[in-house]
């Protein structure tokens, strides 16, 4: 098991290197942070600007090549991700903004696994029913809704009920309100921000679980060691809830070990409609600010993210699958 | 239809006819018009194409633009002069959306389109080329997958900071940039879909005929995957259309002064509550643009992938003769249409006056199945009745279709909710049809328990042996403490022979071997001491020697519990030995029923007359033309109004037409006869069965073929020439262990130095059980290449020259294969001319050449002429094997590669096939190589046989000398463990019944493979087993001037008791 992931691992490090590689090269010619600079007021000077900009590490008048070296360097030499053209450093930032996306994604994609899972199997075993005809429906009907705009719609969702009560029962940005006391007006306060985008990233998130579930389980609801349990002396749904759902969960299972890191990544789409300076919102700004260091570490941190999904999704079959178990 | 000897001269006359009649309904055709008959696709279609349309012409009806402002009408809602209302600068709304959407499926179809034909090149170049270009390009493919596209498009489309980016319009960014992130998924599919095309029969067909690579991927893997690249692109059409709307809104997709419906809808956020028309208009034309594309894919779906749900109902119809197993799957797939089933059973059968002996542990009075189906009710079950008396085993016989499992499934409750089950199961006296589900599982696992056909998929595969059995303990055992049940289970384990129980309870099924797994349903089955024992096709998945084994199990299993056997097959032999009763069932009723000794010595009914005369036997050296049963069973979904064996029957006359004969007692033997006392009183279903009784021979009433005889019969083999040599050919595979990790723990000796040579004119068999190696001999000569460890000599010709294109195709055309499943190996997309013509086109002949020879191998082959211009799924199998025949035929080849040509197929049409081999053979001088575990089968249609044990051939000789004195001990087990349609011989034949499965290549011996089961070796002194370890035995020839040759030291060696049994008919579940 060692050696396998050891491979696996380095496969995914080569691999990784390369896509910051190539993330850093494109970045790095096509961003430029002093033409920025120059537009502040008092203008400075170019040679202020370049003088800034060396002093940063982002010395515009290097070629690429020779700033990728350097940022390499930095890199593995003092795990050092170099600093934003405003001379804020990236492995510094970096935390805060981590714990920001975990914070939202948290609870949402947990509820989006359940919720996704449970629906698929509740209408599995009313396939064809009203029921399982509503709830599919709607997974589709998420599937061609972006997300974004999905996410809009609840957020004006949440206004109107604002609106009708007449009071701001939900905010539908930002993560707290500055300076509010401890204790349970705090508490309150975080319920009506979270409750906003946790509702619409799980709305969005569940229809792809619940079809996938749905599928897996009515691949099996007929198989034949359905059937070897019923002749046991299961009834149909008893046969179906121990030994088809079981069989059904392996597929399942993969795709929810490789959603998992993705708590830790967050989401561009979400953190930037609902205002959440978390990973997924600075890779943006990173880009209309200009800030190669801060758009290629967001770049690699996701490439790390969906290389430990892939490996958690191995492990997770291994778990639940005992044909691949290994002695 | 299918007589060969009897060509049917309007047959003949079709041939000018067809001259003429090319037309062949197109694919395309049929493909749209199942789209047509799709409501919602239709309706997805409209609705795409009126968006389309309107985006290219809408902007005609209106004086208005996108970038014109109209100072006058600023954030105005909708009117006469701005149809949809104008923006908070004053900007017409409708000329916005008219070129947004122009934008929006622009980018959608480039994308869409362009990304699928580029996943189409990458994916099929790495199913192509394999190897390291694929490990390569599998590599890049996932790199790309693993960055964030979201940030390239960012980065790509922002702010214009690159100099260069300013002189391309946003929406063209995007579209590269979409582009290079979108075609990932869909390589990753082509390419997996591809490398498994690359492995079907039909591919590897063209392959083996040496038709070049490049058409290969053209003519059968482009137009296989070709529905799967349509699909795609109405998904990527989507798909870029929804990422191109949220890209722009959140500003980093298309930017401003470009116009989109995302750059739209983003724009129009931070008014949706003062000009909500600017948000909501925009929006709905995106869900009307997506929705719609959603719809078409569905549609599109159904009408390509023959799987589809709708399209298997309406195949299932068509296709009585499905592979063996195909039939018990009927019960399952079936699912729609809920009908109330009538329940007036118990009223109707004392109409009746049915009433079932009181001894009787089980009773089965006027059962009928139906079952709702796309194409109408499908009657299964058409009034099945018998008694089975306690520690008695009823055989019921029959072929796919019959109605022999559904009956079972009936009497178990396990039928699908939406079958219509009527007339009475009484078990010891309770009646069990209309029970709900419930009120069964207390029978079901307890006094009726059943064991199931394939025993590789009937256990789960996630749960452990132990657990279970110890479920079917617990359901119907709850007070049961753990400690007792696990005693219980490892008794059980123990009883149906698996070695070191105990440790086994803790081991999944995949840790056990076919044979094994069946043991373990076994104990399943017997776990709560059942009355009654359903066994369906239990042994039909197993090879012949584990099957032996099985049926042991069995034995005991039923001597332990005391239980009444249902034993249902389709194998005649099986039952022969094992059954007190049988029934035979045809068109879902029975149509004989009796005791075993009066079905099989005295058959009264066409029918089971002409499945006796069908098998070929193992045990007959004294060669005879098999009885073929013509025609096909009918299609249950009309009633027959007559005989429903009529239109197959040879006797037929006008008098079978006019209605359906009941089962009634068979005149003479009613009174004496001993089953009187049981019950099993001899009936038959024919008006003629009076008159079949005695002496009729089946041969004269089916009207068998002559025994064909070839021109090469009357020449010495030795002065015969080769036409195929194998000089110590051998082939070994690495042996990786784990599913995640693989690493090498052994070598497979599959092919372990084989040499023998075929002769023109004959017939050489190689059997075995799985495992041992036969199949890679046939890929091994199939795929023959310079390479090679081993010289493979085809007409004089060795693979060591076959470098260059043109020997290659010179050694193909003397060697051409059939394949063991008929369907495969035709390309579903090939019409019957296609696939005749392939062939023929490689060897690179004209048309009217073509079409001749077509006619000639149509005829040849027995199948109508003027059905060439139908597809593959229009023929029953053995019609299928048959066009798989003549495709090898085409070209003249001296040798025939047989691979198991007629294992999935039914007995009665199975006959036909074997005919037509033998036939074939003598008229056109052909050569066999056949493989074959049906030893029946080979002793019938060969000349010389070999024997293979773990890749090595252990005897070999004149298939009369090996089959009438086998010499090697696995020769021995194997032809003993093959049984005979013949009860009396089934009760008092000795038996070797072997020990254990195929050993795993890594436990081989030093010396001699098979003395780990070796029944001889088993009974050596330790001084002799010495030698059988240390030792290899070589091939040596048996006696002077024979053509026999075997592998063994000590061949006239004693065998171990142990592993001999004899049924004496007394020890025979006395009543």
């Amino acid at each position: 098991m060692l050696k396998y992931l050891a491979k696996r691992g380095i496969t995914y490090v080569v691999m990784i290197f390369l896509t910051t590689t190539a993330g850093y090269f494109l970045a790095v010619s096509s961003l430029k942070p002093a033409l920025l600079e120059q537009e502040r007021i008092p203008r400075p000077t170019p040679e202020q600007v370049a003088n800034s900009m060396r002093l940063k590490g982002l010395d515009p008048a290097l070629s690429p090549w020779e700033r990728y070296v350097d940022w390499l360097t930095g890199i593995v030499t003092r795990w050092d991700w170099g600093r934003s053209p405003n001379g804020a450093y990236i492995n510094a930032e970096f935390g805060d903004r981590v714990w920001i996306s975990t914070r939202l994604f948290l609870a949402s994609i947990i509820l989006t696994l359940v919720i996704g899972v449970a629906l698929g199997v509740y209408s599995a075993a009313r396939q064809y029913k009203f029921q399982d005809r509503v709830i599919t429906s709607y997974s589709y009907l998420a599937y061609i809704v972006p997300a974004p705009i999905a996410y809009f719609l609840v957020q004006l969702g949440a206004i109107n009920i604002n609106e009708a009560v007449g009071d701001r029962i939900f905010f539908v940005t930002g993560i707290s309100t500055p300076g509010i006391a401890p204790g349970w007006a705090q508490f309150v306060d975080m319920l009506a921000h979270y409750a906003v985008p946790t509702v619409a990233i799980t709305l969005v998130g569940w229809g792809a679980y619940q079809i996938a579930q749905r599928q897996y389980l009515l691949d099996n609801v007929n198989a034949d060691f359905v059937r070897t349990a019923r002749a046991k002396g299961l009834t149909r749904n008893q046969a179906i809830a121990r030994h088809a759902l079981r069989v059904s969960f392996i597929p399942v299972a993969q795709s929810i070990a490789f959603t998992i890191p993705a708590i830790f990544a967050g989401g561009f789409f979400a953190e930037k409609i609902f205002a959440w300076p978390g990973v997924g919102s600075w890779s943006i700004d990173a880009i209309s600010l200009q800030d190669v260091n801060a758009a290629t570490a967001t770049l690699a941190y996701g490439s790390v993210i969906f290389a430990l999904g892939a490996i958690l999704a191995d492990f997770a079959t291994t778990l639940v699958d005992p044909r691949v178990r290994v002695q | 239809m299918t007589n060969l000897n009897a060509v049917d001269p309007a047959a003949v006359a079709q041939d000018a006819h067809l001259e003429s009649a090319d037309v062949v309904i197109g694919k395309t055709t049929i493909i749209f018009r199942r789209f047509l008959r799709n409501k919602t696709a239709v309706a997805g279609l409209a609705i795409f194409l009126a968006l389309t349309v309107f985006s290219f012409i809408g902007g005609f009806f209106t004086q208005w633009d996108k970038e014109t402002i109209d100072p006058f009408n600023i954030g105005m809602p909708p009117s006469a002069d701005h149809y949809l209302g104008t923006s908070q600068a004053g900007i017409d709304l409708y000329a916005m959306t008219v070129e947004g959407t122009r934008i929006s499926i622009l980018i959608g179809l480039v994308v869409g389109l362009v990304s699928v034909l580029v996943a189409a090149v990458y994916g099929c170049t790495m199913a192509y080329f394999g190897g390291k270009v694929d490990k390569v390009m599998l590599f890049i493919l996932e790199a790309l997958i693993m960055m964030p596209a979201l940030l390239v498009v960012a980065v790509a489309t922002s702010g214009g900071a690159a100099g260069l980016k300013r002189d391309l319009p946003s929406w063209l960014l995007l579209i590269i940039v979409l582009l290079v992130f979108s075609w990932m998924g869909t390589a990753r599919l082509i390419r997996s879909m591809s490398m498994s095309l690359m492995q079907r029969d039909f591919v590897k067909a063209a392959q083996y005929m040496g038709v070049p690579p490049r058409r290969i991927v053209w003519r059968h893997l482009v137009p296989n995957i070709g529905s799967l690249l349509i699909l795609d692109i109405t998904r990527g059409v989507t798909a870029a259309i929804l990422a191109e709307v949220a890209f722009s809104f959140i500003g980093i997709g298309i930017k401003v002064p470009d116009v989109s419906l995302g750059v739209l809808i983003g724009g129009a956020t931070s008014q949706v509550q003062t000009f909500p028309w600017m948000f909501w208009v925009p929006l709905t034309v995106m869900f009307l643009l997506t929705g719609s594309l959603a719809m078409m894919n569905d549609g599109l779906r159904d009408a390509f992938d023959p799987s589809s749900r709708l399209h298997r109902q309406s195949q299932e119809g068509q296709s009585p003769e499905n592979h063996r197993g195909k039939e018990d799957g009927m019960s399952s797939e079936i699912t729609t249409g809920a009908t109330e089933p009538a329940r007036r059973d118990v009223e109707r059968l004392h109409v009746a006056g049915l009433h079932a002996p009181g001894d009787a542990v089980l009773s089965v009075r006027d059962l009928q199945v139906r079952f709702n189906s796309e194409n109408g009710t499908v009657h299964a079950v058409r009034g099945v009745d018998f008694d089975l008396m306690p520690g008695k085993t009823l055989g019921i016989v029959g072929e796919s279709g019959s109605g022999k499992s559904v009956t079972s499934l009936a009497i178990m409750g396990l039928l699908p909710p939406a079958a219509q089950v009527s007339g009475s199961v009484r078990l010891k006296g309770r009646e069990l049809l209309g029970l709900s589900d419930k009120a069964m599982c207390e029978y079901r696992g307890n006094e009726l328990a059943m064991v199931f056909q394939d025993p590789l998929s009937s256990l789960t595969p996630v749960f452990t042996v132990g657990t279970q059995i110890i479920e079917a303990l617990t359901i119907h055992n709850p007070a049961m403490s753990r400690t007792a049940k696990e005693a219980r289970a490892v008794e059980l384990l123990a009883m149906v022979g698996i070695p070191s129980p105990k440790d086994r309870l803790k081991a999944f099924p995949h840790e056990f071997s076919g044979g094994m797994r069946q043991r373990v349903m076994i104990a399943i089955a017997i776990a709560n001491n059942p009355r009654v024992l359903i066994a369906d096709e239990p042994t039909t998945a197993l090879d012949v020697t584990i099957q032996a084994q099985v049926l042991e199990v069995l034995h005991t299993a039923q001597e332990e519990t005391g239980a009444a056997v249902v034993m249902i097959t389709h194998d005649l032999g099986v039952v022969a030995g094992m059954a007190d009763d049988i029934m035979v069932m045809y068109a879902g009723k029975p149509v004989e029923s009796g005791a075993v000794d009066d079905i099989y010595y005295n058959p009264r009914m066409p029918y089971t007359m002409g499945l006796l005369g069908a098998v070929p036997r193992v045990d007959v050296a004294e060669k005879s033309s098999l009885v073929p049963i013509e025609g096909m069973p009918p299609n249950l979904l009309h009633t027959p109004t007559g005989c429903s064996f009529a239109p197959r029957c040879p006797l037929a006359s006008d008098a079978c037409l006019d209605g359906e004969p009941a089962l009634v007692a068979v005149a003479g033997t009613a009174l004496h006869s001993t089953a009187v006392d049981n019950g099993a009183l001899h009936r038959a279903a024919c008006i003629k069965s009076d008159s079949l009784g005695g002496a009729v021979d089946v041969h004269d009433v089916f009207a068998a073929p002559p025994v064909p005889v070839s021109r090469f019969d009357a020449i010495p083999r030795a002065e015969r020439s080769t036409v195929l040599q194998l000089k110590d050919v051998r082939k070994h595979f690495p042996l990786t262990k784990g599913a995640l990790i693989k690493r090498t723990i052994g070598t497979v000796k599959a092919v372990d130095g084989l040499s023998f040579d075929i002769r023109e004119g004959e017939c050489f068999s190689i059997v075995g059980e799985s495992g041992s190696g036969k199949t890679t001999t046939l890929l091994e000569i199939m795929e023959f290449h310079p390479d090679q460890d081993g010289e493979v000599v085809i007409g004089g010709l060795s693979n060591k020259q076959a470098a260059d294109a043109k020997t290659k195709g010179r050694m193909r055309r003397e060697l051409q294969m059939v394949f063991q499943d008929p369907t495969g190996a035709l390309d579903p997309r090939f019409t019957v001319y296609e696939v005749l013509a392939e062939p023929l086109q490689n060897a690179g002949m004209d048309r009217p050449a073509i079409r001749k020879r077509i006619m000639e191998l149509m005829k040849l082959v027995g199948l109508q002429p003027d059905h060439v211009n139908r597809f593959p799924n229009q023929f029953s199998g053995g019609q299928r094997q048959r066009i798989g025949i003549a495709r090898a035929l085409a070209v003249n080849p001296k040798l025939v590669v047989l691979d198991e040509p007629v294992s999935a197929l039914d007995v009665s049409v199975q006959a036909g096939v074997i005919n037509l081999l033998d036939h074939l053979r003598a008229e056109l001088g052909l050569s066999y190589l056949l493989v074959a575990h049906d030893l029946s089968v080979v002793r019938h249609i060969s000349n010389r046989v070999a024997v293979m044990y773990l890749g090595k051939i252990v005897e070999i000789g004149a298939v009369d000398r090996v089959f009438y004195n086998p010499r090697h001990p696995y020769t021995r087990a194997l032809l003993s463990a093959i049984p005979v349609p013949d009860p009396q011989l089934e009760r008092t034949r000795e038996r070797i019944i072997l020990q254990g499965d195929l050993p795993s290549p890594l436990q081989a011996p030093k010396g001699c493979n098979f003395a780990t089961r070796c029944p001889v070796f088993a009974a050596l002194p330790t001084a002799k087993q010495e030698r059988c370890l240390s030792l290899e035995p070589p091939l040596e020839p048996a006696a002077s001037a024979t053509d026999q040759q075997f592998a063994c030291f000590f061949p006239d060696g004693e065998l171990d008791e142990d592993m001999l049994v004899v049924h004496e008919p007394a020890d025979n579940h006395a009543p």
